[in-house]
Order: structure tokens, then sequence, then C-alpha cells
């Protein structure tokens, strides 16, 4: 992609106004899928799910290809006014294409939870079928602490859960 | 499951510099770590597409909204970065989006600034004149949207 990425220094160092992450935006290839591991197993609440067109105003601008409907879900902890939302959508009968990315490639690799405890989520996650990125002992330390572990969504898709200590 | 929320969204550029002039300068987020790390050990290389010795990781956050999730913003200096940022439509976790509290003052001042905007501003413009959400690149193509906070 060419750009033309070049900030005028002149305006360096204005910062905007202070803001806030109001979603996550993910797409993936099913939907319901998706919903099982979201919704059914990590928990969030579905605040909204609806179709819609995507012919006109400026979605055509930011995909890759023509699509005519997108399914969207907007995912939640809680149903109140928790920021930011996971905004997740799928293109029904249309064939995505597109692969999720690992840390050290360029774009957007994961999210992380915050969990109370890490160790014994990794264990109910197995025991739910839920895929994890590496072995167990590989998000060890030598006094058996697990403060951070990665799975894999049903599209591959990397998602981190730590114990909020950062990283 | 028991989660307290997102704590974080990781994204890997190429030139972190760079990555900061916008989302430091121009966002106005806060750093609020900065530091090289060993990447040869622990969890990470399972969750690399390559073998990487070291990372410069930053964490970034907006200084009025400590309950929102950092950003986590990575670079490998000297070593060569692969992969290229996606679509709305691709498989993966395309972007994010910022509500501010006046997108059309914003699209002009970005615009203004040398942001290159996803499409040109009469696209984002609805037929009242008013702009509901624009989307512009990072130094890496990533996307990167804003809002008013209604969608």
């Amino acid at each position: 992609m060419a750009l033309a990425w070049n900030i005028n220094p002149r305006y360096m160092g204005e910062g905007m106004e202070a803001s806030v992450i109001s979603h996550i935006a993910i797409c993936v290839a099913d939907l319901d899928k998706s919903l099982e591991f979201y919704r059914g197993i990590l928990g969030m609440e579905v605040l909204a799910d609806r179709m819609q067109d995507t012919t006109t105003g400026g979605l055509p601008h930011v995909y890759k290809h023509q699509r005519n409907t997108r399914r969207q879900v907007n995912l939640a902890y809680g149903k109140g006014n928790v920021k930011p939302t996971l905004t997740m959508t799928s293109h029904p009968g249309d064939n995505p294409d597109g692969n999720p990315i690992k840390l050290d490639q360029i774009g957007i690799s994961h999210i992380s939870f915050t969990v109370s405890d890490v160790k014994s989520l990794a264990s109910e996650l197995i025991s739910k079928g839920v895929e994890l990125a590496g072995p167990m002992d590989g998000f060890t330390n030598s006094q058996g602490e697990v403060s951070s572990i990665f799975v894999f969504d049903p599209d591959g898709i990397l998602v981190q859960f730590d114990s909020g200590n950062g990283g | 499951m028991d989660a307290s929320g997102i704590s974080h969204i990781a994204f890997c550029v190429r030139d972190l510099d760079k990555s900061l002039g916008f989302y430091r300068d121009i966002l106005g987020m806060q750093v609020v770590f900065d530091q090289v790390q060993d990447t040869t050990t622990g969890g990470l290389p399972h969750v690399y597409q390559h073998s990487r010795k070291t990372r410069r990781t930053v964490h970034l956050q907006f200084s009025g909204n400590p309950a929102n999730p950092k950003l986590v913003v990575t670079s490998h200096p000297n070593e060569e970065s692969d992969g290229s940022s996606i679509k709305l439509d691709q498989i993966g976790i395309s972007h994010y989006s910022f509500t501010v509290p006046d997108t059309k003052a914003l699209m002009s001042e970005l615009a203004q600034k040398g942001i290159p905007l996803a499409a040109t501003p009469d696209v984002w413009t609805g037929s009242d004149g008013n702009v509901s959400s624009f989307y512009v690149y990072d130094p890496d193509g990533i996307l990167v949207q804003f809002d008013a906070g209604i969608a």
C-alpha cells in the first residue's frame, strides 16, 4: 500500500483532546462459531446483532472486496456503558479472506483480557476444547506461576489472558 | 469466566518512533512504559511467526481514561518485519476506534497535518453535513477509526 504519511512538522506536539477507545473490530468467518467462544466461553454479552447494507457510505472504502451485507454483533462485559466493545462482523455467503497474524507481524495481533486466575482459566479453557497457542510450560515461569496465556479463537486469532500486571 | 475487561490491544509496527509521532504527538496518548525486552524465552516464541531476539514495547494510554485499555505497541529494531495490515472484511482484527468530541473538526485537522484519510472527506460526510465516523491510516497502514460515540 502506497501511503503518503508525512506529518507536517509544524503541527507536531499539539495533541488532540483526550479520548477513549470505543470499540475494537474483528472480522470472522462464522459469527455463530465465534459467539460460542466470546459469549459462550468468555461470558461476554451481546448488545446488538443486526444485518447491514455495506454498499453505501464509507464502508466500501475500507473493504478489500465488494460486500453486499454484513452481520454485525456488538459484545461487551456487562450491559452498562463498558468501553471498548468488540464489534464482530461476518459476510454470510461471501468468501472471507485474510489470515490472522502473530505478535511480530505488522498489524493488530491480539487483545488481552484481565482475569483473576490465569492458571485455572487455562485448565478450564483446555477442558472446553480451546486450543492454547503454546505448551502450558511455555507460559509458566520458574516459580510455577502463569501470568499470561495465549489461545486461538475459532478463526485462529490470538487472544491473551493476563493477570493484570501489564504485558 | 471471571474477566474484568479488556486490558490491552496489541499491534506491531515497523518504526516505533514514527508511530509515536501519531499516537502520542497527534492523538495525545501518554507513554506509560517504554522498554527493550528479551523475547527468546517464556511464551513469546510460541506466538511469533519468526524467531525474534528483542522487542521494544511501548504502552500508551489516555490519561483521562485509566480504565480504558492500553495500546501495546511493539517493534523489532534492526529486524525485517513482515505482515501487512488488513481491511474490515478480512479475517482478523482490522482496527480500533476512538470516540472524539468533534469528528468533523478532527477530520479537517488530521487531513491538514498530513494524515492520510481512508477516503475523501465527502465520503464520510452525511447528507445532513455531519460526520458520524471516519477512518485514517496510521504510519503502517493500520486503519484507525474516529467516531462520534453513537455507533
